[in-house]
């Protein structure tokens, strides 16, 4: 591979960066050093029926501001095919560059959310979401979690049923400290604040003194 | 000794169910992606012939004969590789009929007309400056080659460098 | 020479590993001392034959013999000095070694610390920790031999590490920290072990366990901050945590390390949860192998990962033998500890607690092993490729972790024991007014967003609760001896160092719970292409890019491109960010620059220069608090020290044995 640097690459890299940028902010093309009636001629025109999408956009066009973030919101959710695990919407590699261009073109011209993951994964497969759909087999993805917490938090209620605690008992296993921590437990509940600090003091010294 | 059969029983199913996952997870291909577009009308695109900045290519005039489409660039060694495959079956299939076009994939013209220059040019090369095209046909690396038919449908991808026998497989049926 | 030099060190080292697993196992069955004391010595052979070993990797590294294969491989005459050292763990096989160097070490300072107490368990253990020791060895010896000779010719330069690797000193002391924290879980588990086969678990054990846990779990948090740092300031996307399988890998045994922490302490306490504990230990080191596993077979694609090779299979045998072993020896063993008592109090109590914050962890743990573990099982039934990503993990991570902040500050506030009484509870309710009217201020200011104000909110009540736990035994003391309150609060402090230095733990972890919800919420970015001299709007500041220069290096060249911040009052700084060119890759790697400040980073990350047209396109990230991770890992760090300082002599042997 060539460790040179390479200006003409570079350029057309920043061409379309700068292509990329002016779509994405729905404005009037960049001026682009190099000539620009290309950009107009070449790639794919953007009416719907040439996208290549089925169907036409779900919704109207939104507004510049909503679009962005929408926009964003959806690059959020799919995953940069070249990178490791990023989002599109993290990533800065050429191809989730070119993906994030695609995105928000397409949420200019009114196509949904849902439209545009159909786009992505009917390319790129299901791979291609990071949180992949409530369905199928995902159901046990989506469900073991919660399920654990509840059979585990039903244990531990069955575990100290019949547990409950006496408020006069002591705190069991503190051999070393003697009678201090019982004398503590007994003081906790005193009265006096000073009685009951000192036993607090007491019941931290002796648990880790141990 | 008492054991607690409980355990050792409920631990070896989820045990030996992750084990079987892990080892399973061997001699797969670590970043795959599959394709839906298997069989439905090709993306359009319009794309300029690489040295001829005039001539363009659009997906409405290639309907009528099988196209072969493959994404390469110079900086690629399997594309460089599956290079002399491409110009051996196009030599063949050429005059039957199908339209073969090279897809430039995130690289600079100069380099890929050097580069055709020396290895040899048996078809027209696209010039994909934004990877739209790329985006659209759902391509994720180079080399990817697709197969369209006389429709205009995606008959056949291929991930990685192809071989003029997996070429014949594919097209042959198609003329 | 190294070649055979190397080889044959490695092979002592196997063979007083293999011999001294099994002097082990019969100084524990025969109760010998002299078998032991043979056991011991081997020990120490191992030990420094691993040192040995490296240091023979280095000497070849640094004077490029490139007759060694592993030198050919990641070596190369143009790389600085302090590239060569660190490469030794730059590839598969040199970790491998240093996971022998970094086994050996830990190994050797277990048997010169252990002493003849537990004449019970030491032999089991040692004999288990040489086990483990021996896969190792026999990795560095056989599959993954470093100091295998160089197939012929031999080449007079080498390619040099991986780019990535070299493009920042944080490599230097990430990698090493995290190996230190995963391969000295290897100590806890063989305790552990030994406590099983030995069938006794006394409290002088259950304070050795609780140590040599620590210990690894204090490199383990470091090294994970400084991966996510390491991340932050050299992958360019300004992020420092994406749930990609090699950061679960490290973050699995850590949250089954901090579950044990905290359920030691019942243990020790309340003898209750010795099964439950015990099965903590041997998971959280299984769930190291199974993370090493994860990053050396290559099944799992990430950034971290060493490319695909021959170990895989050998390592998931030795995973199926370690885990059905530990299961059996569970399973089998577990009653010989004597009558177990499982259960925990219920009620309002700190028990109640514990056994929540365990819950919690062990459902932490399953969320990121289902998480990262579920798309090779979707595979393997439909044959589809699937991705489970930070959305995902986000939705079951956020919540949990909200839940252990509450229990971080409840804990500490309520008894063992017994039910809280109405003043606990209204400390507790009076934190919580205090939380809400945070939330409160939050909403006031602008902060609309759920999750991080809840989070901030949550650290709050935690922070009190905790400065609270901190605070009340010094000012008791203060009142009760009549001393001075910074005298009686250094004197609780040093006395009950362990639970103070847990309470510092639990405020970096509050610390960085709310900078990573802040600066993952709040943050900004903008991308700007801009012509040389030419301006763009970002965070109300200017960005003027000034041009770009060539930067020559003998490794690698890097087009520096600079850009001037400007503000309301003029200049506020350069920054120049870059796109370094190695010799070994076709694609630039970036090299952000990175504004840190207290409040907020600004972060320019180069995505394109042009310099032939004066053109260039830089991401510019807002974040805020970002610095405030890395306060926190050191605040965990302060806190874990503080926490595992090895008592004094007298104290130590005032304590009850």
């Amino acid at each position: 591979m060539s460790s040179l640097p390479n200006p003409a690459l570079l350029r057309t890299l920043l061409l379309g960066a700068v292509l990329v940028a002016a779509l994405v902010a729905g404005g009037p093309s960049v001026a682009a050093p190099t000539d620009p009636p290309a950009a107009d001629r070449v790639g794919v025109a953007s009416d719907p029926a040439a996208l290549g999408l089925a169907e036409p956009p779900a919704l109207a066009p939104p507004d510049p501001e909503t679009a962005k973030a929408e926009a964003e919101r959806i690059a959020d959710g799919l995953r940069c095919p070249v990178c490791q695990g990023l989002s599109v919407a993290d990533s800065n590699a050429d191809a989730a560059v070119a993906m994030y261009a695609r995105i928000a073109e397409l949420v200019r011209l009114g196509y949904s959310q849902e439209q545009i993951e159909d786009y992505f994964v009917d390319r790129y497969g299901e791979w291609v979401r990071l949180d992949p759909p409530v369905e199928g087999l995902h159901w046990l993805l989506w469900v073991a979690p919660a399920l654990l917490a509840v059979v585990g938090a039903a244990a531990i209620a069955l575990r100290a049923r019949g547990q409950a605690p006496t408020p006069a008992r002591p705190p069991a296993g503190t051999p070393t400290s003697g009678g201090a921590p019982a004398a503590a437990a007994s003081a906790g509940e005193g009265a006096d604040p000073a009685d009951r600090h000192r036993a607090a003091v007491l019941a931290a010294l002796g648990e880790d003194g141990r | 000794m008492k054991v607690r059969w409980g355990i050792l029983a409920g631990g070896l199913v989820v045990v030996g169910g992750l084990l079987a996952v892990l080892a399973s997870g061997f001699g797969g291909t670590t970043q795959g992606v599959s394709n839906n577009l298997l069989g439905r009308p090709a993306p359009p695109f319009a794309m300029e012939v690489l040295g001829e900045r005039e001539t363009i290519v659009r997906t409405a005039a290639l309907t009528g004969a099988p196209v072969v489409l493959n994404f390469w660039s110079t900086w690629c060694q399997p594309c460089v590789l599956e290079h002399p495959h491409l110009l051996a079956a196009a030599q063949e299939f050429g005059p039957r009929g199908v339209k073969f076009y090279g897809v430039l994939y995130n690289d600079e013209p100069q380099k890929a007309e050097r580069f055709l220059a020396e290895k040899g040019q048996g078809f027209p090369v696209l010039h994909d400056p934004l990877q739209r095209v790329a985006i659209d046909y759902g391509v994720t690396g180079v080399p990817e080659t697709f197969v369209l038919d006389k429709e205009g449908r995606i008959a056949h991808k291929f991930i990685g460098p192809v071989s003029v026998g997996e070429l014949q497989a594919v097209l042959r049926p198609l003329l | 020479m190294i070649s055979l030099l190397g080889r044959a060190v490695v092979l002592l080292g196997l063979a007083a590993c293999a011999t001294g697993a099994v002097t082990g196992l019969i100084a524990a069955l025969r109760q010998s001392p002299e078998a032991l004391r043979l056991t011991r010595a081997l020990a120490y052979v191992f030990a420094g034959s691993m040192v040995l070993a490296t240091g023979l990797m280095e000497a070849a590294l640094l004077t490029h013999d490139f007759s060694v294969s592993y030198v050919a491989e990641v070596g190369s005459l143009s790389t600085p000095t302090w590239v060569t050292v660190v490469s030794l763990w730059s590839s598969l096989n040199g970790s491998i070694l240093l996971w022998g160097l970094v086994l050996g070490l830990f190994v050797g300072a277990f048997t010169y610390v252990t002493t003849d107490k537990n004449p019970l368990q030491t032999p089991w253990a040692l004999s288990m920790a040489l086990l483990v020791g021996v896969f190792f060895t026999f990795l560095v010896a056989g599959v993954a031999n470093p100091f295998a000779p160089s197939p012929e010719p031999i080449p007079a330069d080498g390619p040099g590490p991986n780019p990535l690797l070299q493009n920042h000193v944080l490599m230097v002391i990430h990698p090493p920290f995290l190996y230190l924290g995963y391969v000295g879980m290897t100590i806890p588990f063989a305790m552990g072990c030994a406590a099983l086969l030995a069938g006794r678990l006394d409290a002088a054990w259950v304070r050795g366990l609780r140590s040599w846990m620590l210990v690894p779990w204090g490199f383990l948090t470091v090294g994970i901050i400084l991966g996510g740092w390491w991340s932050y300031e050299v992958l360019g996307w300004g992020g420092w945590w994406a749930w990609d399988p090699v950061e679960n890998a490290s973050f699995l045994p850590w949250l089954t390390a901090t579950a044990f922490l905290h359920s030691a302490m019942v243990m020790e306490r309340k003898e209750q949860l010795r099964g439950w504990t015990l099965s903590l230990v041997l998971a959280t080191f299984l769930l190291t192998l199974l993370g090493t596993f994860m990053t050396r077979s290559g099944i799992f694609n990430s950034v971290h990962s060493f490319t695909e090779s021959p170990i895989g299979p050998v390592f998931l045998a030795f995973l199926a033998v370690a885990l059905i072993g530990s299961l059996a020896l569970l399973a089998f063993r577990i009653d010989a500890l004597g009558p177990v008592e499982d259960a925990v109090g219920g009620g309002i109590t700190r028990d109640t607690a514990f056994s929540f914050n365990n819950l919690l962890f062990t459902n932490f743990t399953f969320v990121v092993l289902v998480g990262t573990v579920y798309p090779l099982l979707n595979e393997a039934i439909t044959g589809k490729q699937i991705s489970v990503g930070e959305p995902w993990f986000d939705r079951y991570t956020a919540p949990l972790g909200l839940l252990l902040v509450f229990l971080m500050g409840v804990g500490p506030a309520l008894p063992w024991g017994r039910s809280a009484s109405a003043g606990q509870l209204k400390k507790i309710g009076g934190a919580g007014l205090i939380s809400l009217v945070v939330a409160g201020l939050c909403v006031a200011v602008g902060l609309r967003k759920v999750w991080p104000v809840a989070t901030i909110s949550m650290a709050a009540f935690a922070l009190l609760l905790t400065l609270d736990a901190m605070w009340a035994p010094a000012a008791a003391r203060a009142q009760a001896k009549g001393e001075a309150l910074g005298a009686a609060a250094w004197a609780v402090a040093r006395s009950a160092r362990r639970r103070y230095g847990g309470y510092i733990v639990h405020i970096g972890v509050l610390i960085i719970a709310v900078a990573h919800a802040s600066a993952t919420a709040w943050q900004t970015k903008e991308t700007l292409t801009l012509r040389q001299g030419e301006s763009g709007q970002f965070a109300g500041m200017e960005v003027r890019y000034e041009g770009s220069a060539w930067q020559e290096q003998p490794h690698r060249r890097s087009l520096v491109a600079n850009f001037a911040l400007l503000g309301p009052e003029g200049l506020i700084g350069t920054v120049s960010p870059r796109l370094n060119h190695y010799k070994k890759m076709g694609t630039p790697i970036g090299t952000p620059e990175v504004r840190t400040g207290l409040t907020e980073d600004l972060y320019f990350s180069l995505v394109n220069v042009d310099p032939a047209v004066g053109l260039a396109s830089v991401e510019v990230h807002r974040k805020p608090l970002v610095v405030w991770l890395w306060i926190g890992g050191l605040v965990m760090l302060a806190g874990t020290v503080i926490s595992a300082w090895p008592a004094g002599r007298a104290r130590a042997a005032a304590g009850p044995a």
